[in-house]
C-alpha cells in the first residue's frame, strides 16, 4: 500500500480543490513518501489501439487517506476504482480508438518515475493528452513523484507516442473516481 | 507515359500477379518507376508550404491537396497522376476500378511518425506513395511497415523514386516507423478513390 505526505492542511486543500474547480485539474508534487513498489508489469500490445507495459493494481493498493484527499480535491466523496499502473517506453502509445469509452468519472494519475531528474519535454511524446471531441484541452507531463486529479468527465484520452530522444520510459498508476455510494 | 520509366507500361498483368498475391494484403513497391524528371517533382515539392500534424496518431508536415499549387511543375506531374492513361494503369495493375484521387506532399523528419491504421475511409480504394526522398536504410527508421495480426511482416524503407501502391481494405494496417536519423522522408501520397 502506497504512502502519501501529509503535511497539507485544509488551508492546503482548500486551495487544491479551488484549482481544481478552477482549471478541472490539480497536481501536487512530492506525494508519496516512498517511491512505489509496483507489481511486474507484463507487454500488452494492440497495433491500431495501444502499446504498452500494464499491471492491474490490487484493490486497495490506494490507502483511505488518498481516497480523503481525492474527495476533499474534487469536493465529493470518493473511492478509487479500475486501477492499473502502466508503463510507457520507446514507442509504446495509447491512441484513440473506436472502442475507447468516454470516460464518466474523475481520474486520478499517479506519477511513478523516480529517476526522472530533468523536466520532462513535451516534444519527446509520453504524456496523457485529454480530448474532448476533437480538441485537446489537457496534456499531463511526466513528473517525479506527483499526483494528478484531473475532471475526466466527457473526456477521451490518448497517450502520446513515445519517441527516440525521450531519456527514459514512464510509468503512471491510474486510477477512477467514483462516487461512494451510501453502501460505500 | 513519358514520366514512367521503360519496362512498366505493358506489364500490367504481371504486376497484378504481385499485387494481388503479396502478403499480408495485396500491395507492390514498383523501384525505379518514374523518368528522371521526377527529381524536378522533388525540388518543386520542397517550395510548397507545409503545415504540421500532430495528435494521438501521427506526426509529420504535409501540404494542402497538390491540385491546388501554384507550381507548374507539381500540377504537371498531379495532371499525369490523374490522366486517364495513368489511373488506367493503375487500375490494370491493382484489379480495380479507380477514378478520382487525391495528392499530397509529406515530410517526416527526425521523431515523426505515422502510427499502424487500415486507411479506410469512405471512397478510398488503393493507397499510394511516392517516394522522392534520398533512400533510407534500417537504421534511419521511416519503413512503410505492414502488419499481418499483431507482427510487421513486409518493412520497406523508402527509396527515392519508387512507388507503392496497396488495397485499402480491414486488413490493410500499416506504419511509418519513426524516423531516427536527420534524413528527410519526402514523399507525394493519397489515395485512388473508386
Amino acid at each position: 500500500m502506497v504512502k502519501m505526505q501529509e503535511w497539507w492542511d485544509e488551508e492546503v486543500l482548500e486551495q487544491f480543490n479551488r484549482q481544481y474547480l478552477e482549471h478541472k485539474n490539480t497536481t501536487v508534487q512530492e506525494f508519496l513518501e516512498e517511491p512505489l513498489k509496483l507489481p511486474r508489469l507484463v507487454k500488452d500490445f494492440n497495433p491500431v489501439c495501444f502499446s504498452y507495459s500494464e499491471a492491474k493494481i490490487e484493490k486497495r493498493f490506494f490507502p483511505k487517506e488518498v481516497e480523503r484527499f481525492v474527495s476533499k480535491v474534487i469536493g465529493r466523496d470518493v473511492i478509487l476504482s479500475d486501477c492499473r499502473a502502466l508503463r510507457f517506453e520507446h514507442r509504446d502509445y495509447i491512441i484513440l480508438h473506436d472502442l475507447m469509452p468516454t470516460h464518466k468519472h474523475p481520474l486520478v494519475l499517479l506519477h511513478h518515475n523516480p529517476d526522472l531528474k530533468a523536466q520532462w519535454k513535451e516534444s519527446w511524446g509520453g504524456y496523457f493528452g485529454v480530448k474532448i471531441e476533437d480538441e485537446v484541452v489537457a496534456k499531463f507531463l511526466p513528473c517525479k513523484n506527483a499526483f494528478t486529479v484531473f475532471d475526466a468527465k466527457g473526456t477521451r484520452n490518448y497517450f502520446k507516442y513515445v519517441n527516440h530522444k525521450a531519456p527514459m520510459p514512464v510509468t503512471f498508476v491510474i486510477a477512477t473516481c467514483k462516487p461512494l455510494t451510501k453502501n460505500g | 507515359m513519358e514520366w514512367v520509366s521503360d519496362g512498366f507500361v505493358g506489364k500490367e498483368d504481371v504486376l497484378n500477379d504481385r499485387f494481388i498475391s503479396a502478403k499480408p494484403f495485396p500491395h507492390i513497391v514498383l523501384d525505379n518507376f518514374f523518368s528522371p524528371k521526377i527529381k524536378m517533382v522533388k525540388s518543386a515539392l520542397l517550395k510548397e508550404k507545409f503545415y504540421p500534424f500532430d495528435n494521438d496518431l501521427f506526426q509529420f508536415v504535409q501540404t494542402d491537396d497538390i491540385k491546388n499549387s501554384s507550381n507548374e511543375r507539381l500540377r504537371e506531374f498531379h495532371r499525369f497522376f490523374s490522366s486517364k492513361e495513368f489511373v488506367g494503369f493503375v487500375s490494370k495493375v491493382t484489379g480495380s476500378k479507380l477514378d478520382s484521387k487525391d495528392m499530397s506532399g509529406f515530410v517526416y523528419s527526425d521523431t515523426d511518425y505515422l502510427l499502424p491504421h487500415d486507411d479506410r475511409l469512405e471512397g478510398r480504394k488503393i493507397a499510394y506513395v511516392v517516394n522522392l526522398g534520398s533512400d533510407f536504410n534500417e537504421r534511419d527508421g521511416g519503413a512503410l511497415q505492414l502488419f499481418k495480426g499483431n507482427k510487421v511482416v513486409r518493412s520497406y524503407s523508402p527509396k527515392f523514386n519508387s512507388l507503392v501502391l496497396f488495397k485499402v481494405s480491414p486488413k490493410s494496417v500499416h506504419q511509418v516507423q519513426e524516423v531516427i536519423s536527420k534524413k528527410k522522408r519526402i514523399s507525394l501520397a493519397g489515395w485512388f478513390h473508386g
